[in-house]
């Protein structure tokens, strides 16, 4: 008798291990990234210090830009205002890769390849998102990227992989920059529709 | 009408020659594209590997692209669009003939054909394949696999190649129009195939017919030509081509040779009928000149009663002098048929000599006969006796004094020759060549009637006389027949 119950308790409990557990529930969607807002970068240009002199040109054309951003967002462009702002980013950013250029750590040799290479890819897309933006003040952008792309295979070919990295990343900066001015020029998108009360 | 004929005859072979050439021009054309369509396997799946290696690249430069910006997906489809649409450029660039781009939310993103011919920017999905396009972008989605589409648009074949990432919903495609790759249908290719061999078959039997005409129609002229030959009144039966033409040239100009022929004939027989006119009145003028004489002489004798026997005589022997000339004349127009037997040469030989030796003596002159064999032959016996006796007088009369003549027989195949030779003076030639023409002598007081005579009587036998040129001498042959000859409707000329 113990031993029938014990089969059945153990064929119980056997079944009620075999049964699936529930779904665990999704991941939670990222967090909507926060809109880039003109008053960050302009903190952001106000702390960033030229360590060259190619920070320095960055750094004025990040002010042209950060100027339109504000202009736009005078005129209520909301979308134009951002991706100038984003594009103004961009540039500070170059001023800060070139606080990094020293030889020290970073990453390896096969890595640093295939950033120059992703960096060259989009380097082939500057001029497109130049003729897209229709910006004259960024038409030195292209040539500075590709002074940028030349500096990262100078400095790779030198062994200095981390500044070949940081070269990498101007270049994409470069190139980020026009593509936001390029999506600056694209026709505004309608407003969302009010939301119901 | 025969003009006409030729150039119709002319433009069909020209229109075989044509056709022919172009039925070989067509099939190879056609073997050579057949050839093409039989390796479009090939270019297909170059393609569809190339297009996939595209699509792989876009998906994974997309990936790369939204995960360096956080701020991606709160991006408008326009800026998406020509942020897209530079990446596709920039990657597409390396795959000539290729477009394509992105699709997301039923919306086309980034699309770029970065190759394309023109040179100028193409920024619209292409409206032709565009349904085909998305067909193959939402079978792609759905499936969560690549799909792949073949367009068949004559000339043209398109490959569509789509690739999804159901993570994102994206879908990445890619195309290439393969220009004048899309192979006709099998039935428009069979029909095309049965016409050219219908075509290449009718210039095959058209040739073939021609050329068999030609063949015919030589062989008939060259027929006609022999026929010709042999009897100048045949003509060549007419035909209705381009021989026709040829024929009838021929034809016309055996009519002249005919007529001309005839022409010469009936002078050549006026001729000679003036020559025998001129000859007889010549030969018949002489004795009545000496009878007129003979007889106004008898008139006074006969007034003076000094009459003489001799001139009667002398009257009597002119008349028989013109007799004799009519009887030659007579002799060489008389149609009497030989009566031709088979018999030996020799007993006439001996009768002839034994009948001349006489006058023989009384020239001083000898005759001899060369041994021979008794021969028989097909002769009339009275004719050839006739003719020898001519020509041994005639020898004996052109002997010198204390000359032999020589008569020699022998056979030769289906003849025999009797030879009669004189030891006097050759012949020239212009004697040579009149001899045997009636009034023709180069005796003083010959009739010139013997030879001509001799000839025809000779000649209605099957035999012949002729004159044979010797070392020294003059030698005259008759031919006599061996066997019995066929009777021919021999002409006297």
């Amino acid at each position: 008798m113990r031993t029938v119950v014990a089969v059945l308790l153990a064929f119980g409990l056997g079944v009620q291990a075999q049964q699936p557990q529930p779904p665990a529930p999704p991941p939670p969607p990222p967090p909507p990234p926060k809109p880039l807002r003109i008053e960050d970068v302009s903190r952001k240009l106000a702390r960033t210090q030229a360590a060259n002199e190619t920070a320095k040109a960055a750094l004025v054309q990040a002010r042209d830009f950060l100027r339109s951003a504000k202009e736009a967002e005078r005129k209520q462009r909301a979308f134009v205002a951002g991706r100038y702002a984003a594009a103004a980013d961009a540039m500070i950013r170059i001023a800060e890769h070139q606080q990094h250029l020293a030889p020290a750590g970073g990453p390896g040799r096969p890595q640093v390849a295939h950033h120059l290479e992703r960096a060259y890819f989009r380097l082939q897309q500057a001029n497109y998102f130049l003729a897209q933006s229709h910006d004259a003040s960024a038409r030195n952008l292209p040539a500075l990227g590709r002074g940028f792309y030349e500096d990262g295979v100078k400095a790779f070919d030198a062994g200095n992989y981390a500044a070949a990295d940081e070269w990498a990343k101007c270049v994409e900066d470069t190139v980020a920059a026009l593509e936001n001015l390029a999506q600056a020029a694209t026709p505004v998108p309608p407003p969302p529709p009010p939301r119901r009360p | 009408m025969h003009g006409n004929i030729v150039r119709h005859r002319l433009v069909q072979q020209l229109f075989f020659a044509l056709l022919a050439t172009v039925s070989v021009a067509a099939l190879s054309v056609l073997l050579i594209t057949q050839a093409v369509r039989r390796a479009e396997r090939v270019v297909v799946a170059e393609t569809t590997q190339a297009l996939t290696t595209a699509n792989h690249e876009l998906e994974q430069q997309y990936r790369y692209r939204v995960s360096s910006d956080s701020a991606w997906n709160t991006l408008p489809a326009a800026a998406k669009d020509v942020s897209l649409r530079g990446l596709t450029l920039t990657v597409l660039r390396s795959y000539p003939g290729v477009e394509g781009g992105f699709y997301q939310g039923s919306q086309f993103l980034g699309y770029a054909f970065p190759t394309h011919y023109r040179g100028e920017e193409k920024t619209d999905v292409p409206s032709p394949e565009k349904a085909e396009i998305l067909e193959t972008l939402r079978e792609s989605l759905k499936s969560g696999t690549s799909k792949e589409t073949l367009l068949r648009e004559t000339p043209d074949l398109v490959v569509i190649r789509a690739l999804p990432d159901r993570a994102s919903g994206i879908a990445v495609w890619t195309m290439k129009r393969l220009a004048g790759q899309s192979a006709p249908s099998a039935g428009r290719r069979d029909l095309l195939l049965a016409g050219l061999v219908f075509a290449a078959l009718l210039a095959v039997v058209g040739t073939l017919a021609t050329a068999v005409s030609f063949s015919r129609g030589v062989a008939e002229i060259t027929r006609g030509l022999e026929h010709l030959e042999k009897d100048f009144a045949y003509r060549l039966p007419q035909r209705r081509d381009e021989f026709g033409q040829i024929i009838q040239s021929i034809n016309k100009m055996a009519s002249v040779r005919r007529n001309l022929e005839e022409r010469l004939r009936r002078e050549e027989r006026l001729t000679a009928i003036g020559r025998l006119a001129a000859g007889i009145g010549h030969e018949l003028r002489n004795p009545l000149n000496s009878i007129r004489l003979t007889m106004q002489l008898l008139e006074i004798r006969l007034r003076d009663g000094t009459a003489r026997q001799k001139d009667v005589e002398l009257v009597m022997r002119e008349v028989d002098r013109m007799n004799g000339l009519l009887t030659d004349l007579l002799d060489l127009q008389r149609t009497r048929k030989p009566q031709l037997q088979k018999q030996p040469v020799i007993p006439v030989l001996q009768h002839c000599i034994a009948v001349l030796e006489a006058k023989a003596g009384a020239l001083k002159c000898t005759i001899r006969v060369q041994p021979a064999a008794d021969y028989e032959a097909v002769f009339d016996e009275q004719q050839l006796t006739q003719v020898l006796m001519n020509l041994i007088l005639n020898a004996l009369d052109a002997s010198p004094a204390g000359g032999t003549v020589d008569v020699e027989l022998r056979r030769d195949t289906d003849f025999l020759e009797l030879s009669v030779t004189n030891p006097g003076p050759q012949l020239t030639g212009e004697q040579q060549e009149h001899l045997f023409e009636a009034f023709y002598s180069t005796k003083p007081n010959g009739t010139g009637l013997g030879l001509a005579v001799s000839r025809e009587l000779m000649r209605a036998q099957h035999g012949d006389v002729y004159y044979r040129p010797g070392v020294s001498g003059a030698t005259f042959v008759i031919r006599i027949p061996t066997e019995q000859q066929v009777e021919t409707n021999y002409s006297r000329s």
